[in-house]
């Protein structure tokens, strides 16, 4: 039994297990492995893939199903709203947060509860982070840009005083970048926004889109910026790895209907064919401890076994992966306290940081109409995106007022139902015949949405803890505490500046065909308070394409929780990695550099853990 | 720079046509619901159709076109406001030559029926154009909306789940026809439906054609 992200799953409770014949002295299952990770993601995935490849025996288990694509494509066609989470089928036992309601999962209890109150970003913003659970991940509905964290990211603190270094350099996970860029197979070329034009990919660049280049040619031509630039993807640009070539189907968030954009099965396939097991429909909700801290088992709930009761299950390894993104790892782990000689403040939590430093994007949100003579057809190709201006991604302003990255999204104004919307309007406008047909196709050209994502900085007050409200399994949901800081606003008030002269130059006018409001401080103020929201859709709003923090890496177990390995202070035979490692999040997407941290992880578990039998595989 | 076709559903099927065996066959056995000759009654929601959306809409709209008036038909009140829309529709006597050659005749025609009959020539082409119909809660239960309208069948597997007995059969729905099938897609021809190949790669990066 599956639902969709638009039902209602809190509705069903799991909490009662009594009904089950099964108990922790009578498991319905036990899985025994050298290594058994958490989480079919992005980085589960390619670390189970490299493990498995030398021979290890590795089990992966993830709270969701596998993934039915041509299912999932019927769904995403069927379904009205074509929101990111329309194809997939949510399973009541692993919630994720609502597509247009996060709150349907995540608590936020110091948000304003009075309807229409003034947003105020330095008191506490909805958190809109998304993530899926299910094999494969995110990466379902990931927009398929591979982008390399820029050197100075790694050392914000020492660059530009704020923030944290990482316990690495841009120099000890290049090769890494390099390994991945190549098993995913990235589409770049030297014009991509990068830290370096000299970044050899495995595949040909994707090009800009004529949007993009109307756009960038324009924003050169009135002296605003440079032009647009591409950006180094994860979709094919020629046949490769058994793969087709995209063709833009215009569909890629939420999915791609031919698997040209890269996506974690690709991997739990490979995983699975070097040996790794992969076992869907189990939650883990414990991790068990011995005498020594020494991580022993993992309790789940076994949905796949029977849905309506979820009997438990054991997993039994040498050593644990927690790779369930930001949210989820960090929730485990906290879930995990107290109990099975787990300390009472979580799991390698001795530092106090698990939960803390959550980090996802700022972003400014910008949707307009080109004038009638400036059509630039959105609509086409790969839809989030193949154009982007890089002024702002790194420089010295970071001393100042946080990165940018500015960006054209070829979805305009809705991806899949946005010509449909622009229908709607014109026939209750009352047009009919010809002139409707016209009018549509007119809007439609025109649609521009010009959208900017800006970097957070890792702090203490911003963090994932446990809530009282409960989860279908009668566990506690995430509750979220997020803000956002001067310096974050600073560049959020950089991208509006530049939006907005942007429209103005361009003569883009608002969705109400109305002039775009003046570049004002009063403007400035009733944009944060999300005056221009409903009418304009000028908005700011926080999470969007990245989490991380909540598992911070460090060179001490006084101040992080894992070391630069991605192993764990507190217990040694325990491995978290994800975007929960970040101690940065620039204004990058964040896929790759978290798959590149496994990769290295994974090396380093060979190395400390099974020396002698991947030498012997070898 | 590569060539792209714009999408068409007649284009797609005048393509299919070329095949000698798909050529031969009666449109009965393409398609299990059309008539080989088309109803008088589909025929005309197809010409009447055709004035209100400005796209002209051949007998290889036939099935959608009965779909959609079959859904339609499902409102008490389009049924009671269709018959009048027809009779005006008829007045206008739409099939001669010079009518269907003059395009500001079809339009103040247009123009005349959504002045005087808003709601049914509204509901006929949101139909069309979003392939969209509204219904009621109790609807989900007719046999003809579970075929017609896919969208309408996870929400039966969830109530009884939820054991959320509480929905108000009265309740406005939406129910989808066919996401691929909508004139929208036909209008704005520099692009087609979500998740539906757009042609060689690369095409994005030029102006489409006109």
């Amino acid at each position: 039994m599956t639902f969709s992200s638009k039902e209602s799953p809190q509705k069903i409770n799991f909490s009662d297990a009594s009904k089950t014949p099964y108990s922790l002295t009578n498991p319905q299952e036990v899985i025994e492995a050298d290594i058994v990770i958490v989480g079919a993601g992005v980085v589960g995935s390619i670390m189970a893939w490299k493990l498995s490849q030398k021979g290890l025996n590795v089990a992966i288990l993830d709270a969701g199903a596998k993934v039915d694509k041509v299912n999932a494509i019927q769904r995403y066609k069927n379904d009205l709203s074509k929101e990111a989470n329309s194809p997939y089928q949510m399973m009541p036992w692993a919630p994720v947060p609502d597509d247009d309601d996060p709150l349907s999962y995540y608590v936020q209890p110091k948000l304003p509860t009075k309807p229409n109150a003034p947003q105020q970003p330095k008191k506490q913003i909805a958190f809109d982070g998304f993530f899926m659970r299910l094999v494969g991940g995110t990466s379902w509905h990931w927009t398929g840009h591979a982008e390399r964290l820029f050197p100075n990211d790694f050392q914000m603190k020492t660059k530009y005083g704020v923030g944290k270094d990482w316990p690495i350099s841009y120099d000890d996970i290049e090769p890494f970048y390099n390994q991945i860029e190549d098993a995913w197979g990235v589409a770049g070329g030297p014009d991509c926004i990068a830290p370096s034009p000299t970044i050899k990919y495995p595949m040909p660049e994707i090009p800009r889109s004529y949007l993009d280049k109307t756009i960038g040619e324009e924003v050169k031509r009135h002296g605003l910026g440079p032009d647009s630039q591409p950006l180094p993807h994860c979709r094919n640009s020629i046949p490769r790895d058994d793969r087709p070539q995209c063709c833009g189907n215009a569909s890629c968030l939420p999915i791609c209907p031919i698997g040209a954009k890269y996506d974690a099965s690709v991997h739990v396939h490979k995983a699975e064919r070097q040996g790794t097991r992969v076992f869907a429909n189990r939650v883990v909700y414990q991790v068990v401890l011995d005498d020594n801290g020494k991580v022993t088992e993992l309790h789940y709930r076994n949905f796949d076994a029977d849905p309506k009761t979820g009997p438990v299950g054991i997993a039994k390894a040498k050593v644990f992966i927690l790779a369930a993104h930001a949210v989820e790892t960090a929730r485990l782990m906290l879930l995990s306290g107290g109990k099975f000689n787990v300390p009472k403040e979580g799991l390698s939590n001795s530092s106090d940081q698990v939960g803390r430093n959550l980090m996802g994007f700022a972003n400014v949100n910008t949707l307009g109409y080109a004038p009638d003579e400036m059509k630039v057809y959105p609509y086409r190709g790969p839809v989030s995106a193949t154009g982007a201006f890089g002024q702002w991604r790194d420089g010295d302003f970071r001393s100042d007022y946080a990165s940018i990255a500015p960006f054209i999204v070829n979805a305009a104004f809705k991806g899949g139902i946005g010509p449909i919307e622009e229908a709607q309007k014109a026939i209750e406008l009352g047009l009919v015949g010809d002139a409707l047909k016209r009018h549509i196709e007119n809007k439609t050209a025109r649609q521009i949405n010009l959208h900017s994502t800006i970097e957070i900085l890792p702090t203490a007050y911003n963090r994932v803890t446990l809530s009282d409200q409960l989860d279908p399994l009668g566990l506690p949901r995430p509750e979220v505490n997020f803000q956002l800081d001067d310096y974050t606003l600073k560049g959020c008030k950089k991208a509006w500046d530049w939006h907005l002269d942007v429209f103005h130059k361009l003569g883009i006018k608002t969705i109400t065909d109305e002039d775009m409001p003046r570049k004002t401080e009063e403007n400035w103020q009733n944009f944060v308070a999300g005056k221009f929201k409903d009418t304009y859709q000028l908005s700011l709003s926080s999470g969007d394409a990245v989490i991380a923090g909540t598992v911070c890496m460090g060179n001490d177990k006084e101040s992080a929780v894992v070391n630069a390995y991605c192993q764990s202070f507190d217990h040694p035979n325990l491995y978290v990695v994800g975007t929960a490692n970040y101690l940065s999040v620039g204004s990058a997407s964040p896929s790759l550099t978290a798959a590149a941290l496994g990769l290295r992880s994974a090396e380093n578990i060979m190395a400390t853990f099974f020396k002698a039998e991947t030498q012997v595989q070898a | 720079m590569p060539k792209i076709s714009p999408l068409s559903r007649r284009s797609v099927l005048k393509n299919l046509a070329l095949a000698a065996t798909v050529s031969s066959l009666p449109i009965s056995l393409i398609s299990p619901y059309a008539s080989a000759k088309p109803s008088p009654d589909t025929s005309t929601f197809l010409s009447l159709s055709s004035l209100l959306t400005g796209i002209k809409l051949d007998h290889s709209y036939l099935q959608l076109g009965q779909d959609i008036l079959s859904l339609l038909a499902l409102n008490y009140q389009f049924s009671l406001q269709y018959q009048s829309l027809l009779l005006s529709f008829e007045k206008l006597a739409v099939l001669t030559d010079d009518f269907l050659d003059d395009e500001k005749a079809q339009q103040d025609a247009a123009q005349r029926l959504v002045d005087s009959h808003y709601y049914p020539v509204q509901s006929i082409i949101k139909a069309w154009y979003l392939s969209q119909v509204s219904l009621t809660e109790q609807d989900r239960f007719n046999p003809l909306v579970q075929k017609l309208c896919p969208n309408l069948s996870s929400k039966q597997e969830h109530l009884a789940w939820s054991n959320d007995k509480s929905v108000n059969l009265q309740s406005a729905i939406i129910g989808q026809i066919n996401y691929d099938e909508a004139l929208t897609w036909q209008a704005c021809q520099f692009t087609k439906p979500s998740a539906t190949c757009g042609g060689p790669f690369g095409y994005w990066a030029y102006a489409p054609k006109a």
